[in-house]
């Protein structure tokens, strides 16, 4: 990695990494539901600072380019994500069903 | 009819049915005098709510519309609540025709059934048209309930139908779905051992006001309801375990 890629790459990931934090710290964003975003935060600095390990494993799971790697486990963790939203927005939608049957039923006493 | 009509609650889901729900609500209140007919307003943007009171009815409006399938719900969680033995269900744009109501009760009264659906399609002096589009759907459902319960069923969409306390009760407990109520949850009933006994209904045309089968959505329901098929027959241990 070139000294210029790899400095960018750093400040964007660690960048990343404490807007994530700072969310949480004020409340904006549930613990509970942005365990993966913690994730990514976490591995995106570390990746760029130990750039050999996104290598070896590139070569561990037979990918050419570790560029491939990188998408590859992007686009794993987006779909993660997705379904994990996906989950709670079924769960929340469940509970504001009963959540407007009782206000309703309550209205009608 | 041998029961105390007290038991019985009729509800109607009605989303924006001003102009109609009146009507209903005074037939019903003809012809089971001392019954409680309860409408359930889905958030309609009209005066639905209003004119059913006025016409006597016990009117639930949800603050935020949740669709049919949850605007029922409410009906059981209500007669749950106020304990109601019996609930007949029918839909608030005149397609049921409540003198049919004494002839639905009569299965569920003589123990002959747990759930009791009104089919148009059972009934000789039916003059109700459907899209083909519906009717594709609806001959689908019916040839795989009946493949899979071993009775017939003709009419899996009709919202007309009489259910026991027990079932009603299977029903609101969360699983029911918000939008389509039909052949899944009959599948569920199935496979929770109730008793699903079709009597044929005469049904007429909608008297106004947009169907929820308008449109597209005949596609996304046999897409949906296929799904949802699907996952009952893939969780029917769970329904089999359900204890009343």
């Amino acid at each position: 990695m070139y000294p210029k890629q790899y400095f960018i790459m750093l400040l964007i990931s660690l960048a990343l990494f404490f807007l994530i934090v700072r969310l949480i710290q004020k409340g904006r964003l549930d613990i509970s539901y942005c365990w993966l975003w913690l994730a990514v935060g976490f591995i995106a600095p570390l990746i760029v600072i130990k750039y050999d390990w996104l290598l070896w494993f590139s070569e561990q799971i037979d990918v050419a380019t570790p560029i491939t790697t990188l998408f590859l486990f992007s686009i794993l963790i987006l779909f993660l994500m997705c379904l994990q939203f996906s989950i709670v927005i079924s769960m929340q939608r469940r509970q504001i069903k009963r959540l407007t049957q009782q206000i309703a039923m309550r209205m009608e006493e | 009819m041998t029961v105390d009509d007290k038991k019985v609650l009729v509800v109607i889901p009605a989303y924006n049915e001003h102009g109609r729900i009146g009507e209903i609500v005074r037939a019903v209140k003809y012809v089971l005098p001392s019954t409680n007919v309860l409408v359930v307003n889905d958030c309609s943007s009209d005066d639905t709510g209003r004119e059913a009171r006025k016409a006597g009815a016990a009117v639930v409006s949800h603050p935020i519309n949740l669709g049919y399938g949850a605007a029922l719900e409410t009906g059981y969680l209500y007669a749950l609540k106020y304990g109601y033995e019996f609930v007949v269900q029918m839909d608030g744009d005149g397609q049921h025709l409540p003198a049919e109501i004494p002839h639905m009760l009569v299965p569920v009264l003589e123990g002959d059934a747990d759930i009791v659906i009104g089919s148009r399609y059972l009934s000789s002096s039916n003059t109700y048209k459907t899209s083909f589009c519906r009717r594709a759907g609806q001959k689908f459902f019916g040839m795989l309930l009946s493949l899979i319960t071993g009775y017939k069923i003709t009419d899996p969409t009709s919202g007309f139908q009489c259910l026991k306390r027990d079932a009603f009760e299977l029903f609101s407990r969360g699983q029911f779905p918000h939008d389509f109520p039909d052949a899944d949850v009959l599948l569920m009933a199935h496979y929770a051992g109730f008793r699903v006994k079709e009597i044929p209904v005469v049904m007429v045309e909608r008297s106004g006001g947009e169907s929820m089968h308008a449109g597209l959505k005949p596609l996304y329901y046999i897409i949906k309801m296929t799904l949802s098929v699907g996952m009952v027959i893939l969780s029917q241990r769970r329904w089999k375990q359900y204890v009343p």
